[in-house]
């Protein structure tokens, strides 16, 4: 049951200052680019925001609004970014994010979900996969010789996306392949990992899929878990602990390929095309990555929580890799959007299917503030973000998977 | 002519005006008035002439506290005995009240010490049109004059109304002032003045535009020689030497206080020396035209005006147009001066840390009949000129009014204060928009 | 007349259906309570929100028509951001958020009310400029700072309190009408203050501002200052250890502590009189410790130690234009700070300063003092000479021990800082304290914190607090300051004959 009274301290502690709505001065660069809640920014009420969530959470809690199809679409339209809660953390001991979580859950407790939602929800419950295709089809695009290490500890987890983007799984098996790392592919044992269950907030559904995955892994002797989708990334590292403790490690392939790089395990092409890239923070890899950690307790006075509490603060997300290898591939120069690393903007893939002007509309002001800084190209590695931000308009910018461009860019040498 | 001793005569002259309904127009000191805010042919003078007592003089925390009939010439002195100074109207009138003149917001010379446009105006006592006193900022209270602990310095409120506002620059409109607190500021210990010439007032504005925002000088003006020479020679014959001075001139002087003081001198010399081969001018410490010069004008610019007539009625008369300005307007205003007036005097005064410049257009002339109303008339013409160029008239006297107060919306919200604090306008009437 | 269905229809054809929402999900976040104020605000009955001045003015006379109240917000994190009782609409002013212009060589900026201090300060220091970011975070709004409110900063040691620095303002009076104040009067342009003759600039604010209630500002012009230091600073690390470092020859920043407030006073005089120093402060340990800490838990891990080493800790940031300069500056602040007793702060400490240069420009990271709860309050907050300000801290421990040896507000007694302006002419004061958000009897201990402190100024003479208020309500204290609660009675209702309706 959803328990917003666990985050009571969270939900009364809120001064209404306004940093989950606006980026920390230290990457401050100007009157555009400023805001870093995306609802906030589009719907300008401050309802939707971090501040207001936490709000309409209190009032749920004492029963002075109750849910409703309304609630229910702008609770799901929020992308869960993360944003607020990183900038809350910046300065205060508040959990805004898992309260939005529990918000959701209540209200899909209560029997409100947005009509998408539910088709999403059903689709796993189905097929395993978000998208509701055949679950037979999950790895039909590997070619008849592939072939992987069945006896390997490591796996390469696909991610449901695989069924829209194969050819990202192909480069990250051709950077593994590379650089030597002995791994497995799940087949008709994987499915979806959960974290739409989870965001949504069906637990009960997210519950069922993280047991089934984690005692699969478990089963099959799996140590490490590698993928190339962000989502499913954050997901493995702060998502499970929150309903079962998961034996195994997580790996972004772009953690991987840094590694191995280090190693002098790949290396790349010196002739590869130029390209001015600005790197895009998935929040699922970056700011949402940190590892869960539960934590009961008790909060007493002036805010002192016993036992000590190991706060997510956004500090430990997956930054530096990809922009190590963006460096190191020859011919490519990053630039830096005003909003990135921990404060990265949202692409708004995840109100896509609840409300897509405003998805639109986040992802539009993305490739605006990539294009002021003079890039061409878009770096990322989330399947998600790639379908937001890959669009044909006016900034003429190129989107490119960093996994696929790793494995482009690979040396003759680097890819024996 | 009325002498008020006290604050309590104050409110009794104004409670009986009221009672009479007759029109009362304050005078603070001397009766030289340029400006006419004490001419009033609709009332009965109030002078403050008696009220002349210094009352306090604090050197911890830099003011002065004066009545109003209290004279720059007399204070200055006083000042300086405790290592102060004021930041001082440019050879203001050794008679001329200090109060008053801060009251007028007269441009001051040293526009870094300048946070706003009051200043160095701090607190007030008033007596309102009502008949009532009232004490401004933090010398509001708590409790009596004398009951209070604090410095009553502080020029904001009390509260969320800016009361000083209403008095500052008034003309005696809303209440008379019988007392006001000064910005004093340190009597420094070594300094450097610097002649800077230029062809044109543009390439100084813009020079002044730089020292400034780095606050750089102390003192700080720029003049037309007309001006450079009637303002210090002290006759015909010096002021005929020192027209040989350049088209422009900046005064600047840069100061070292309390501690190594001449190594501030030092420092700062060198910001402006760089900041004057940079457009290509140069500083210099000292202008031959005349023997002992420097020393001459580096006095002028730090004491009041003690000669004994006005430099600007040496010819017997003249009329002055005084405006405000944004920098990035300055020199298209004094270039329209120039050009319509080519012998007129000039002045240019960088105001409230070199945000603004306050330009003063001098007319001097022989005394002689319908002169007078001839150069009025002139200079009129040429503020409309001015006016539509985004000349600023801050100060509005005379038929400078007809120019300013035509926008219908704020001279309602104007005269709803006027409403309050002088029900039945008796103070100073006709003056401005009411 | 009450709010209806005709009255939002009538808001709804000035902004749009977009812009205006009476759903209750929707004014939740217009009306909840916060840990300092433990009782909900009455629910507006919409929020509105206008793109421009024009919406404004049609939206106040639509209320004015159909007799409803409202309250105009940007950011609703000050109490008079809220609803005060029913049939109260919220006018949000969040999208009317433009620079309409940052004009270099006149120093100002001309700007709405939804624009942010985050915004607007890397806009001015692009062009070598700066200005006083009130203590109220990056999402504070300066047009707010500076025209509505109260908000001392603390950088305003070599600048002065954002009232000084309001220049020409447009406001819709509550009658409907645009106004404009200062030069714009004549048409001359935003960057004079003053009116031609008595200024409407006074009604507009004086030490605080008046929460609107002469009219809903809708642009104003701040003056700017030179920004002594690089345009583009360099920044470091994630959060919550972001750096902003200030590496210039020409900027240093020590820390020094004291044993006692009358020294520290001849310190801030010495410093003044003799120009030196671009901030000079007496900060306040708590705030100070909770700022170095990332948790309430590391807060409480390392209070005993910073309490002692930064008891009254005076900060000085040195900005020249030279090395030379700085030299010069450090020679006459080091001889000052041995004349006066201080001893600098173990470099350790000192360090956290340099690094964070975000706090001598916008003020960051001072949320952190609500990380113990959220129940807080700043009192007194008035300002005078330095010496007046010191005398009234150092009254502080005649009254407050009560408090906090009883554990009714947070044991830290030496918490108030004083923050010179305009090289120590003035001086303003802050006692910031903290009551237990868990105490039943928290608010109540708050209610007579105040009272003690307000009856030790009023019993001394001391000038500390603003007055407040006006009419009947401010009888009381209005009485001992000339009367002003009747004058700013008659002034509120010349321009606002709506108030107290």
């Amino acid at each position: 049951m959803a328990d917003l009274k666990a985050l009571k301290y969270t939900i009364e502690s809120c001064n209404h200052c306004g940093q989950c709505k606006w980026l920390l001065p230290a990457r401050m660069s100007g009157w555009d680019f400023a805001s870093v809640c995306p609802i906030n920014a589009y719907f300008h009420f401050d309802a939707y925001s971090g501040q207001g969530m936490l709000n309409i959470a209190g009032e749920v809690m004492q029963s002075t609004i109750s849910h409703s199809d309304d609630l229910a679409k702008m609770l799901q339209t929020c992308t869960a970014c993360g944003a607020c809660d990183i900038n809350c953390k910046n300065v205060r001991d508040m959990e805004v994010l898992d309260t939005i979580y529990e918000l959701r859950r209540s209200s899909v407790e209560a029997g409100f979900l947005p009509e998408s939602r539910r088709k999403t929800a059903e689709n796993v419950q189905k097929e395993h996969n978000i998208y509701g295709l055949p679950h037979k089809d999950r790895f039909s695009f590997l070619p008849e010789d592939f072939e992987d290490d069945p006896d390997a500890d490591t796996v390469l987890f696909a991610g449901c996306s695989v069924y829209r983007h194969p050819e990202t799984l192909l480069a990250a098996i051709r950077i593994l392949k590379a650089g030597g790392v002995k791994f497995r592919i799940l087949r008709e044992d994987e499915w979806c990992c959960g974290a739409s269950m989870w965001r949504m907030g069906d637990y009960k559904a997210a519950d069922a899929l993280v047991r089934r995955n984690n005692e699969l892994f478990a089963s099959l002797g799996i140590k490490t878990v590698i993928t190339a989708c962000a989502e499913c990334f954050g997901a493995f590292l702060s998502g499970y602990p929150r309903f079962v403790q998961p034996e195994f490690k997580t790996l972004h392939i772009t953690q991987v390929a840094a590694e191995l790089v280090k190693q002098g395990k790949l290396t790349f092409r010196e002739d590869g095309e130029p390209m001015i890239a600005t790197y895009h923070d998935p929040c699922m890899l970056g700011r949402l990555s940190e590892e869960y950690v539960p934590w009961e307790g008790e909060i007493r006075s002036y805010g002192l929580h016993v036992p000590d509490k190991q706060w997510r603060r956004g500090e430990n997300g997956v930054y530096e890799q990809p922009r190590e290898l963006l460096r190191a591939i020859p011919g490519v120069t990053i630039k830096e959007m005003p909003r990135s690393y921990e404060e990265a903007w949202c692409c708004g893939a995840n109100a896509s299917d609840v409300d897509p002007e405003f998805s639109a509309f986040t992802a539009e002001e993305r490739r605006r503030e990539a294009a002021s800084v003079g890039a061409d190209t878009i770096v990322s590695c989330c399947p998600f973000c790639r379908e937001a931000l890959d669009a044909d308009d006016e900034y003429r910018l190129d989107y490119k998977d960093l996994t696929e461009l790793i494995a482009d860019r690979l040396s003759e040498e680097g890819q024996k | 002519m009325l002498f008020p001793e006290n604050t309590e005569q104050v409110q009794e002259i104004i409670r009986n005006a009221r009672e009479a309904g007759r029109g009362l127009v304050p005078l603070s000191s001397e009766p030289s008035h340029f400006h006419g805010a004490s001419v009033n042919p609709n009332a009965e003078t109030v002078c403050f002439s008696r009220m002349n007592r210094v009352m306090k003089i604090d050197r911890r925390s830099r003011y002065a506290r004066v009545e109003a009939g209290v004279t720059f010439g007399a204070l200055i002195p006083l000042l300086a005995e405790q290592g102060l100074r004021l930041n001082l109207p440019f050879l203001a009138r050794a008679g001329k009240s200090a109060a008053a003149s801060a009251l007028e917001r007269e441009a001051v010379l040293i526009p870094k010490y300048q946070y706003d446009y009051p200043d160095p105006l701090l607190t007030v006592e008033t007596v309102f049109g009502t008949g009532d006193m009232f004490r401004t900022g933090s010398a509001a209270g708590p409790g009596s004059y004398e009951a209070s602990k604090a410095d009553k310095i502080l020029p904001w409120g009390p509260g969320s109304i800016d009361y000083l506002r209403f008095l500052s620059g008034a003309q005696g409109t809303i209440g008379f002032v019988t007392w006001a607190t000064l910005k004093a500021e340190v009597l420094p210990s070594a300094s450097r003045l610097f002649f800077i010439a230029a062809e044109n007032a543009e390439t100084l504005t813009d020079l002044a535009n730089t020292l400034l925002r780095k606050r750089i000088p102390d003192e700080c003006i720029i003049m037309n020689r007309e001006d450079f020479a009637a303002a210090f020679g002290d006759n015909e014959a010096e002021e005929q030497t020192l027209r040989g001075v350049s088209p422009w001139i900046m005064l600047c002087r840069v100061c070292g206080y309390d501690r190594y003081p001449e190594e501030r001198v030092d420092i700062y010399d060198g910001y402006v020396r760089d900041a004057c081969s940079e457009v290509g001018l140069n500083a210099e410490t000292s202008c031959s035209l005349l023997p002992g010069l420097e020393e001459r004008i580096e006095r002028m610019l730090t004491d009041c005006d003690r000669r004994e007539k006005s430099w600007k009625l040496r010819l017997g008369a003249e009329q002055e147009l005084l405006l405000l300005a944004a920098p990035s307007k300055a020199s298209e205003l004094i270039a329209l001066i120039e050009s319509e007036l080519p012998d007129a005097g000039i002045i240019v005064q960088p105001q409230v840390q070199g945000r603004a410049f306050r330009i003063e257009c001098n007319l001097r002339f022989e005394d002689k009949p319908g002169e007078t109303e001839k150069y009025e008339a002139v200079l009129f013409e040429l503020a409309k000129k001015l006016a539509d160029k985004g000349a600023y008239f801050d100060r509005p006297y005379g038929r400078l009014t007809e120019l300013v107060y035509n926008e219908p919306l704020s001279v309602d919200a104007m005269k709803r204060l006027k409403t309050i604090f002088d029900p039945d306008g008796i103070l100073n009437p006709g003056k401005l928009c009411f | 007349m009450s709010f209806s269905e005709q009255v939002y229809q009538e808001l709804a054809a000035v902004v749009g259906e977009r812009n205006i929402s009476r759903e209750e999900y929707v004014l939740a976040g217009n009306r909840a309570k916060t840990p300092e104020i433990p009782f909900a605000h009455p629910s507006p009955e919409a929020i509105v929100l206008p793109g421009s001045t024009e919406e404004v003015a049609e939206i106040v006379r639509i209320c004015n028509r159909c007799g409803i109240k409202y309250v105009a917000v940007v950011t609703g994190c000050i109490p008079s951001a809220y609803a005060t009782g029913e049939d109260t609409i919220i006018i949000h002013l969040k999208r009317m958020n433009r620079i309409v212009e940052i004009n270099d060589k006149d120093r100002y900026a001309l700007i709405e009310p939804g624009v942010r201090h985050v915004q607007l300060y890397p806009e001015v220091r692009k062009r070598g400029l700066s200005y006083a970011a009130a203590a109220v975070g990056p999402g504070g709004s300066p047009l707010v700072t500076y025209s509505c409110t109260g908000g001392d900063n603390h950088v305003q040691y070599g600048t002065s309190r954002p009232s000084r620095y309001l220049l020409g303002v447009e406001l819709v009076t509550p009658e409907g009408e645009i106004l404009r104040t200062g030069s714009l009067q004549t048409d001359s342009g935003w960057f004079c203050p003053e009116s031609p003759g008595p200024s409407l600039r006074g009604v507009v604010r004086g030490y605080s501002g008046n929460s609107g209630k002469v009219g809903i500002v809708t642009k104003c012009a701040i003056a700017l200052d030179m920004c002594k230091g690089p345009a583009e600073i360099r920044r470091e690390g994630i959060t919550p250890h972001h750096k902003m470092i200030m590496d210039s020859d020409c900027s240093r920043v020590y820390v020094f502590n004291y044993e006692n407030i009358q020294d520290v006073c001849d310190a801030i005089i010495a410093l003044g009189e003799n120009e030196i120093g671009a901030t000079v402060q007496k900060y306040f340990y708590l705030p100070l410790t909770l700022m170095m800490t990332n948790s309430a838990n590391e807060f409480w891990e390392k209070w005993d130690t910073y309490k002692e080493v930064m008891s009254m800790p005076l900060v000085v940031h040195l900005a020249a234009h030279s090395v030379r300069e700085r030299e010069y500056e450090e020679k006459i602040l080091f001889d000052i700070i041995n004349e006066t007793h201080g001893t600098r702060i173990p470099r350790e400490y000192e360090q956290w300063w340099e690094d964070h240069m975000d706090y001598f420009m916008i003020v960051s990271r001072l949320q952190s003092v609500l990380r113990l709860g959220g129940s807080w309050l700043p009192i007194k907050t008035g300002a005078e000479s330095v010496q007046h300000m010191c005398d009234v801290g150092e009254s502080i421990g005649e009254f407050i021990h009560d408090f906090t040896n009883t554990g009714k507000i947070f044991n830290a007694p030496e918490n108030y800082q004083i923050i010179p302006m305009e090289y120590g002419h003035f001086a303003s004061i802050e006692l910031l304290f903290m009551w237990d958000r868990f105490d039943p009897d928290g608010f109540k201990n708050m209610a007579e914190f105040c009272a003690a402190s307000r009856e030790s100024d009023l019993k001394k003479h001391y000038h500390a607090s603003p007055i407040m208020g006006y009419g009947k309500r401010a009888e009381k204290q209005g009485v001992l300051y000339s009367n002003c609660h009747i004058w700013a009675q008659l002034i509120y209702e010349a321009y606002n004959p709506y108030i107290g309706q």
